[in-house]
């Protein structure tokens, strides 16, 4: 098939079931990277991780290499982390900081907005037609930020940030809010994390309170042992949260689940959040201080446990975490964990908060383990031939204000992803 | 208990190795105090388990919900064994700690074996020691991985 312009293969998504092949197919992988994650705006950073101008972080957007930089002039871009000359990688490395980028290979070098500084030896490319204009680092062709969440999208057209995130982005407004300061930094390290399935097989689970009780069985009852024989609120936190997918089906089915345009959705919480330690009631008295009762009342009671925003990013805005999926090859995914820090709240609510990757999000939770498993289980199921098809018609959907409202026993939100996966797809690129 | 030398603790921390190897996930514990820590750092160099994720930061109540989890019959992550192998080395006594307490160094090589796939994890140990009437006990164990910081698959066994 020539992948540019072949758009049948969104006809292997139908409403409410989805073709095998769709998660093994190399084939069908490249075009989803083209198609899906070569369209979509992607999360590339927090400003935070470049407060100053000459701060960088690198990231990768679709297996390609970028640099996210504050710029000289304060604003903050994404360049294509590739040396016009002959390609190499021109920053190394996690991120840090520079006066300008300087290519190890033939020394050229870059201000901070990517445009050619110097070539040593410049001379020698007197007479050979080598234009100095064209000899720039490349910007990716669209960034652009919401309340510090830097995005970036490969295509050059296609609907804004703001169009793109919809109604889901009261979000990230929340976690923004819920801040005492106004306003978050990453902090606390990184969760490098790889998964043996499909991309899509982990966006499925998202919101899937149908299995909790099922794979979590291993853990939720020693979580509500060890929640019982802790000694300390912390220790007790951690096991409350592995206890707390013991929630049985009509706890689930309660569970209100939203899905938006473009394959966002979210969920509402069921882990305990609130607590009366005296950190707590310190951060509650802080954001009081800052926006009020009745408005603190507000933002700290939109308890939503997750959001994804289709296809590459999901938080937890009560813990404060931030996952960023990043498929790898059709059966390889990796997913990164960042904890953001609300500035201007007690230590504890950032060691809270920590604590909760610790439990749920680090290679070694005892709840992803499980769930890792089963993820791997339907990678090594999909490629069974027999029925073609998989399905996704549980539960129904109603029409809501700003999106499609339905539970977390419904299959609403899969729907919804496929819906966007097939808008994608069905697109030339 | 008089002070151990290096030999005694060396032997401590082989026996400690082989209850993990064995799986004997409840004896292991039991070589904590009971206010014991076990870390394994995300970062090199890391200083802090607070306000900074570590791969594993778990006291004895959250050790033992790790320990009963892999016993679980539908404990689906090792529906297939891990079996692993470990090899301890380079131990040092590097000074003592707060109030008598023995802080001991050394290197580990573990090979784990699950389903068709091996992996290999290596790396410096640190034991913060009490030596007790019952014998050594683990205060704190710090376990800082050659690549703490790399990405990572699931890590279900103690290291
Ligand atoms: S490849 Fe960068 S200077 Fe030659
Ligand atoms: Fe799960």
């Amino acid at each position: 098939m020539d992948v540019r312009t072949d758009t049948s293969v969104a006809a292997l998504v139908e409403d409410g079931r989805a073709n095998r092949r769709i998660y093994a197919d190399p084939a069908i992988f490249e075009l989803e990277m083209r198609r899906i994650f070569g369209r979509a705006w992607l999360y590339v950073g927090h400003e935070s991780q470049v407060p100053k101008a000459g701060d960088y972080a690198t990231a990768t957007l679709a297996r390609q290499p970028v640099i996210m930089v504050r710029g000289a002039d304060g604003a903050v871009r994404v360049l294509f982390n590739s040396c016009p000359h002959r390609g190499a990688l021109v920053a190394t490395g996690r991120g840090g900081h520079v006066e300008s980028f300087r290519c190890d290979y033939h020394g050229w070098t870059f201000r901070l907005d990517g445009a050619l500084q110097s070539i040593p030896r410049e001379g020698d490319y007197a007479g050979t037609g080598f234009d100095r204009a064209c000899a720039d680092m490349r910007l990716v062709p669209r960034a652009d930020s919401y309340r510090g969440f830097v995005f970036a999208s490969l295509a050059a057209d296609g609907p804004d940030l703001a169009a793109f995130l919809g109604p889901a982005a009261a979000n990230l407004d929340n976690m923004v809010d819920r801040a005492p300061d106004g306003e978050l930094e990453i902090a606390g390290g990184c969760f490098e994390t790889l998964q043996r399935n499909n991309w899509k097989i982990y966006l499925e689970n998202l919101h899937d309170g149908a299995h909790a009780m099922i794979v979590h069985q291993s853990s939720f009852g020693p979580g509500k042992a060890a929640a019982s024989a802790a000694a300390d609120p912390l220790t007790r936190f951690r096991a409350e949260v592995v206890a707390a997918n013991s929630q049985n089906y009509e706890q689930m089915g309660a569970l209100e689940v939203t899905s938006y345009a473009r394959g966002h959705s979210d969920m509402r919480g069921f882990r305990r959040a609130a607590s009366d330690e005296p950190y707590y009631l310190d951060y509650v008295a802080k954001l009081e201080e800052r926006l009020g009762k009745e408005r603190t009342e507000a933002v700290l009671g939109t308890q939503r446990h997750n959001a994804m925003f289709y296809p590459g990013m999901s938080v937890h805005p009560v813990f404060m975490q931030l996952r960023v999926i990043q498929p790898l090859a059709a059966d390889l995914t990796r997913v990164d964990i960042w904890v953001l820090r609300m500035k201007g709240a007690p230590a504890w609510m950032h060691r809270r908060n920590v604590a909760f990757a610790n439990t749920v999000h680090s290679p070694s939770s005892i709840v992803k383990a499980d769930d890792l498993e089963i993820y791997t289980r339907v990678q090594r199921g999909v490629v069974a031939e027999g029925e073609g098809w998989l399905d996704q018609r549980r539960g129904t959907e109603a029409a809501g204000a700003d999106g499609a409202r339905s539970t977390a026993l419904s299959e609403a939100f899969i729907r919804n992803q496929y819906r966007a996966w097939r808008d994608y797809m069905a697109a030339e690129a | 208990m008089s002070t151990p030398g290096r030999a005694e603790v060396e032997q401590f921390l082989i026996e400690e190795a082989a209850l993990l190897d064995r799986g004997a996930w409840e004896a292991w514990i039991a070589l904590f105090t009971v206010d014991g820590w076990y870390w394994v750092p995300a970062s090199p160099a890391q200083s802090d388990p607070f306000d900074h994720v570590s791969l594993f930061f778990e006291n004895r109540p959250l050790m033992l919900m790790r320990a009963e989890r892999l016993r679980h019959p539908r404990a689906h992550g090792v529906a297939a064994p891990i079996r692993t192998s470990r090899v301890v080395g380079n131990v040092q006594l590097v000074g003592g700690g707060d109030g008598g307490d023995i802080l001991a160094r050394s290197r580990f090589h573990m090979t784990e074996v699950q389903d068709n796939r091996q992996r290999v994890l290596a790396g410096t140990c640190i034991h913060r020691l009490a030596a007790t009437d019952e014998g050594l006990r683990i205060r704190v164990k710090r376990v800082d991985l050659v690549n703490a910081d790399t990405p990572h698959e699931a890590m279900q066994v103690f290291i």
